[in-house]
């Protein structure tokens, strides 16, 4: 909510200075979101009267004016270069003084403008932030004293509790009660004439729970136009275009008092009858914003007898909306049912500044003062007569309830030590009625317009609030020891996050947003992806079945961006619909690593490309570290991976990590040059056997000793199941099994391969005597020639 | 005797000598050999005493042995001068350009969202919270309707949220947790809740995906001066004590009171900055009372029990301490941005 400084000040005693009075409302729950300074802070932006104005002898459009900048008649005028069009003699204008900081950023010099010296600027409502109009100069009605810094228009966050906060005159009383300074409501008399309202108009409520309460009042013989510049300036310092006195007048009355208003042109009611009902289901309107909307029982609808002429509580509509021409007034004010403004305005996709204050909740006791103060504004700015009495229908009254406040429990919340009188003291500064005290308890009524205040707790954040949150002393609470559960899932994410950084990746963070055409092509189940309902672009329209996805776009990024060599992991989930009627949805958290581009290159060593056995140590390494060893390596089945670089380790017929190369076929679609290889470890498998205990094995006393054996097979034995072999055969006296080198080649017939494994052999309890060892070794070779056929290769 | 006496102390002479003068390694083992060894000439004396009387013998086998000890010795001195030496020339040839650079290996860090989760977390945990997780899909009673955001009320518009057929959607803020935790667990209660959450909205400042830390205490006489207290230690430990702290009344549905939590601008130092729209404050986090309503959600009581609630965003925090300026960094990944942290 955007208000003006000095409008403010007519609402309370508030003479403190404006940066006090900034920090106050951020203290009283009003947080200062933006000043626009028009000099009331800076004191470098002043209000001038042009004294006199004569042509620039150089220059055809400038003019040079003697303008008059203190309230002391003893000192001296300015001369400033001003090429303003239709300022007159007399006008108040912001003129902006050497060291002048201007909104945009403009800092304001004393300077020669072809031969005159300027002392200043005259600055347009633009070129000070007030309105958006650079066209001609700013006036200033006589409230704004000459020599004085202008104004500040300032923004603060109202929370939606505290709609009573939207206007100038809630502002005063909020912060008039933290400051505890006099406030006070604008005086005002409604003069009416003889004739009677209800002979110039009817009103009747079909709809007596979207609109509880409907008062209008008539204006006749009203003048239509521009408003006078103090309203226009008023309206303006709001935010809001001033658009005509009639229309402005309600505006100002929102901004004053709060309660939104409308203004119809009474001759374009059919009957001069206004009926408030449901609308029709498809039944139509054009608003005041040229729109057409199409309606529904749950909207509360202004009508005549033929025809909607407006949206109740939103806005009005184009035909009944006041012109040039219009001669008679019909001001409404009404309440209408917050729950029902909003359905209204949310399927509409409209906010206006009338919606935002009815579905916040308005104060019903104020909707005939802000009735009658339009009326005497219209009689004021656009003259006319104000008929006699007010259309009043009443449907359903409401009035705040007592609600009793413990001294004890308030200071229990608080973690204070206030006195009964003290809480008293508060409630009555915000305006509430106390109805009865003792020691114990206080009984409050809240005023009409703190349609937040509906039981103890909300009493205790005003006591809070106001005695001030820096008066209450900070404590350190004992905390409830309790040992709680451990969860093997977060322990292995946290783990597994460690290891991967300490094996030299580097973790990233992606979205769970993707679309489905990616998933599909990286061949990744898209039927059952999630999809969002209002997602903010096609890129992030469902949620991802696997992280794949975003490590492609991860790695595309970065070779776009000169990174190619990348080893990144990242610890997050996937999500699926799975169907099931009270869970449909499925979350699953993965870790994902993956290495593409070379190795860390360095003068020593030429770096390489990264291959299937980079990837497949970081697995080993990542399982052995989280005491999770798999069962089983096995060729998985999955299209988005190569079909002869890729193993997945099981256990329990559970994938606990599948590994290898990207389908080049999906590295291709993303447009990533060379090879990426990943690493999908599925958490929640892992979870189970994740042991943080490791078991300790005591050291052997007696020497080991160490035997090579280079064993050539045919090319198609995979090494792990000759490795299973020489692990069976040699049996407990195996401490340590190397594969140290594979050769294929000359030395050794075509289509085998040697493969040379180093054992270490020890016995927990002598030493072994090297008839034993030739013993065992021999048993091994038998074993292995017999399961493999593999031969000792001789050298 | 005397004669043999002569002989040996001029074997003894001749050998130091020798060995002083012996250049290498090789000659050292050379004269050892010639000296000591079994074909040497003292060799052969030591074995010629036999012939003597018991009495000379002693005497000459006394004078044999001290000659015997001191060329050994002599030997053992010259052989580590000179591998000393020769150590010294290899030494000398050993010298390596000390500006190559090393060796290099991967170096892997934490992304800098979950290096400041887990700061903010170990702060917590320390003062005696646990860790709390619940799912990203959520429904409406454990995003809002528990939690006191009523149908319908303008409230819900503080949070723009990810819908999801069906009705359900995806969590605004992590409070949900504290709604599993409090309807699983009896009070009294200390979790945080750290974890992704969502938000229909998008620019420098806010990512339709981000992350919270939220915290929950339930216990008899939890006070708003306990709230304050545990958050200002908590911003000393995280930005460091020279910074003060300020508390702002402030709204959220499911605490009341509400404040949120300000520290002197860490751009500035409180002079005023663009960061800190001229301020010389920052907020950093929102708190309040657990609101009576929320307990009667859980089926606490809410006469015997109080508690404290507060939140914060890790991307607004890790912005602040390391002064990043656009929260879509966080997400792009770019390497040249993850090897800063
Ligand atoms: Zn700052």
């Amino acid at each position: 909510m955007q208000f003006s400084v000095r409008w403010l000040q007519r609402y309370a005693d508030l003479d403190m200075p404006v940066q006090q009075l900034l920090n106050g409302l951020t203290m009283a729950g009003m947080a200062v979101e933006g000043v626009i300074d028009v000099g009331l802070v800076s004191g470098k932006i002043v209000t001038g009267e042009i004294l006199d104005i004569q042509p620039h002898s150089a220059a055809k459009k400038l003019h040079v004016c003697t303008v008059r900048a203190s309230a002391d008649s003893a000192v001296p005028p300015l001369h400033i270069v001003c090429g303003a069009p239709g300022m007159k003699v007399g006008d108040r204008v912001p003129l902006a003084l050497p060291g002048a900081v201007l909104p945009g950023g403009r800092v304001i010099e004393r300077c020669e403008i072809r031969g005159e010296w300027s002392e200043g600027m005259l600055c347009s409502g633009a070129e000070v932030g007030w309105n958006k109009d650079g066209s001609c100069l700013l006036t200033l009605d006589a409230a704004y004293p000459i020599g004085e810094g202008v104004d500040a228009l300032v923004d603060v966050g109202v929370t939606p509790n505290r709609p009573d906060c939207l206007s100038l005159l809630g502002i005063a009383r909020d912060i008039g009660a933290y400051f505890r300074r006099a406030v006070h409501p604008p005086k005002f008399r409604c003069i009416e004439t003889m004739d009677r309202t209800d002979d110039f108009a009817k009103i009747a409520v079909e709809d007596k729970e979207g609109c509880p309460r409907y008062t209008a009042r008539v204006v006749r013989n009203v003048r239509v136009g521009p408003s006078p510049v103090w309203l226009a300036r008023a309206v303006e310092a709001a935010g809001i275009r001033s658009i005509n006195n009639i229309v402005d007048v309600t505006n100002f009355v929102l901004i004053e008092l709060g309660h939104p208003l409308h203004a119809f042109d009474l001759d374009k009611i059919a009957a001069h009858t206004v009926i408030v009902r449901r609308a029709r289901e498809g039944e139509k309107l054009v608003t005041l914003d040229g729109i057409e909307r199409t309606l529904t029982p749950e909207d509360v609808l202004i009508t005549d007898p033929t025809r909607p002429i407006a949206l109740a509580g939103i806005m009005g509509g184009e035909n009944s909306e006041i012109s040039d021409s219009t001669i008679n007034v019909l001001l409404e004010s009404a309440y209408f049912d917050p729950v029902r403004i909003r359905k209204t305005r949310r399927r509409l996709d409209i906010q206006t500044d009338a919606s935002f204050r009815f579905e916040r909740g308005t104060d019903r006791e104020n909707i005939h003062v802000a009735l009658n103060r339009a009326a005497q504004l219209v009689r004021e700015v656009a003259g006319g007569e104000i008929t006699r009495g007010v259309l009043d229908v009443v449907g359903t009254r409401s009035k705040p309830q007592p609600i009793t406040l413990r001294i004890q429990r308030t200071n229990d919340i608080l973690g204070a030590d206030l006195e009964g009188s003290h809480i008293a003291d508060i409630l009555v500064a915000i305006k509430c009625e106390i109805t009865h005290s003792d020691h114990h308890q206080l009984v409050v009524v809240p005023p009409s317009h703190r349609v937040d205040l509906l039981r103890e707790i909300d009493l205790i954040e005003e006591i809070g609030r106001l005695y001030g949150y820096e008066k209450i002393p900070a404590s350190i609470p004992y905390l409830p020891a309790r040992a709680t559960a451990e969860n093997p899932l977060q322990e292995t994410a946290d783990r597994i996050g460690e290891i991967l950084a300490a094996e030299g990746l580097s973790e990233v963070v992606t979205y769970s947003f993707t679309d489905r055409e990616s998933l599909q092509r990286a061949y990744q189940s898209a039927e059952d992806a999630v999809e969002l309902v209002n997602p903010l672009s096609r890129q992030q329209s469902v949620l991802r079945t696997s992280l794949m996805v975003s490590f492609l776009d991860t790695i595309a990024y970065n070779q776009k961006h000169g990174n190619a060599d990348l080893a990144i992991f990242e610890v997050a989930k996937s999500y699926r619909c799975v169907g099931s009627k009270d869970t449909p949805y499925q979350e699953h958290l993965y870790a994902m690593a993956a290495l593409a581009g070379c190795t860390p290159a360095h003068w020593s060593e030429p770096p390489r490309p990264w291959d299937f056995f980079d990837i497949k140590g970081i697995v080993e390494r990542v399982l052995r570290r989280l005491g999770a060893a798999p069962e089983f390596i096995e060729r998985p089945r999955r299209p988005d991976f190569h079909p002869g670089r890729t193993a997945c380790f099981t256990r329990a017929q559970r994938d606990l990590c599948v590994f290898g190369q990207v389908n080049p076929e999906v590295t291709a679609a993303w447009e990533i040059r060379g090879d990426v290889f990943l690493a999908e470890f599925d958490l929640e498998a892992l979870a189970p056997y994740v042991s943080p205990r490791v078991g300790f094995r005591p050291l052997g006393q007696y020497p080991a000793v160490t035997r090579d054996l280079a064993l050539v097979v045919d090319r198609g034995i995979p090494a792990g199941e000759l490795e299973l072999t020489l692990r069976t055969a040699a049996g407990d006296l195996l401490e340590g099994l190397l594969l140290f080198d594979v050769y294929e080649g000359e030395k050794i017939p075509a289509g085998k391969r040697s493969l040379a494994w180093s054992l270490t052999l020890r016995a927990p309890d002598r030493t072994l005597t090297e008839g034993e060892i030739n013993t065992l070794i021999e048993r091994i070779l038998a074993s292995v020639s017999a399961r493999h056929g593999a031969e000792l290769r001789t050298l | 005797m005397a004669s043999l006496i002569e002989e040996i102390r001029t074997l003894g002479t001749q050998a130091l000598a020798d060995i002083r003068a012996a250049a290498s390694l090789e000659q050292i083992e050379q004269l050892r050999v010639a000296v000591l060894g079994r074909k040497s000439r003292l060799t052969q004396l030591m074995r010629e005493l036999a012939a003597l009387s018991e009495d000379e013998r002693r005497k000459a086998g006394m004078i044999l042995n001290e000659v015997k000890d001191t060329v050994a010795d002599e030997l053992k001195k010259r052989r580590a001068e000179l591998e000393s030496a020769e150590r010294a020339r290899e030494i000398a040839g050993q010298t390596v350009d000390i500006t190559l650079p090393g060796r290099t290996r991967l170096f892997g860090r934490r992304h800098p969202l979950v290096q400041v989760r887990r700061q903010i977390e170990e702060i917590f945990i320390s003062m005696g919270f646990s860790i709390a997780l619940g799912p990203e899909i959520e429904n409406d009673f454990h995003n809002f309707a528990a939690l006191n955001f009523p149908d319908e009320h303008p409230a819900r518009d503080m949070q723009d949220t990810f819908y999801l057929p069906g009705g359900w959607l995806l969590r605004t803020h992590t409070s949900p947790v504290q709604i599993r935790a409090m309807l699983a667990t009896p009070p009294p209660l200390a979790v945080i809740a750290p974890g992704r959450v969502y938000r229909a909205d998008a620019d420098v400042t806010h990512s339709p995906q981000f992350h919270q830390v939220e915290g929950l205490l339930v216990d008899r006489r939890v006070t708003l001066g306990d709230l304050k207290g545990v958050l200002e230690a908590f911003a000393h430990r995280m930005f460091g004590a020279q910074y003060q702290t300020r508390f702002r009344p402030s709204f959220f549905p499911f605490t009341e009171p509400s404040a949120e939590m300000d520290i002197g601008c860490v751009i500035c130092s409180g002079v005023g900055c663009r960061v800190c729209k001229g301020t010389g404050w920052l907020e950093i986090l929102g708190a309040g009372m657990v609101h009576p309503a929320v307990f009667e959600n859980v089926g606490y009581d809410s006469e015997k029990w109080t508690g404290f609630a507060f939140g914060m965003g890790v991307e607004r925090i890790a912005m602040l301490k390391y002064g990043i300026n656009d929260i879509r960094l966080f997400f792009e990944n770019d390497k040249r941005f993850l090897e800063q942290f």
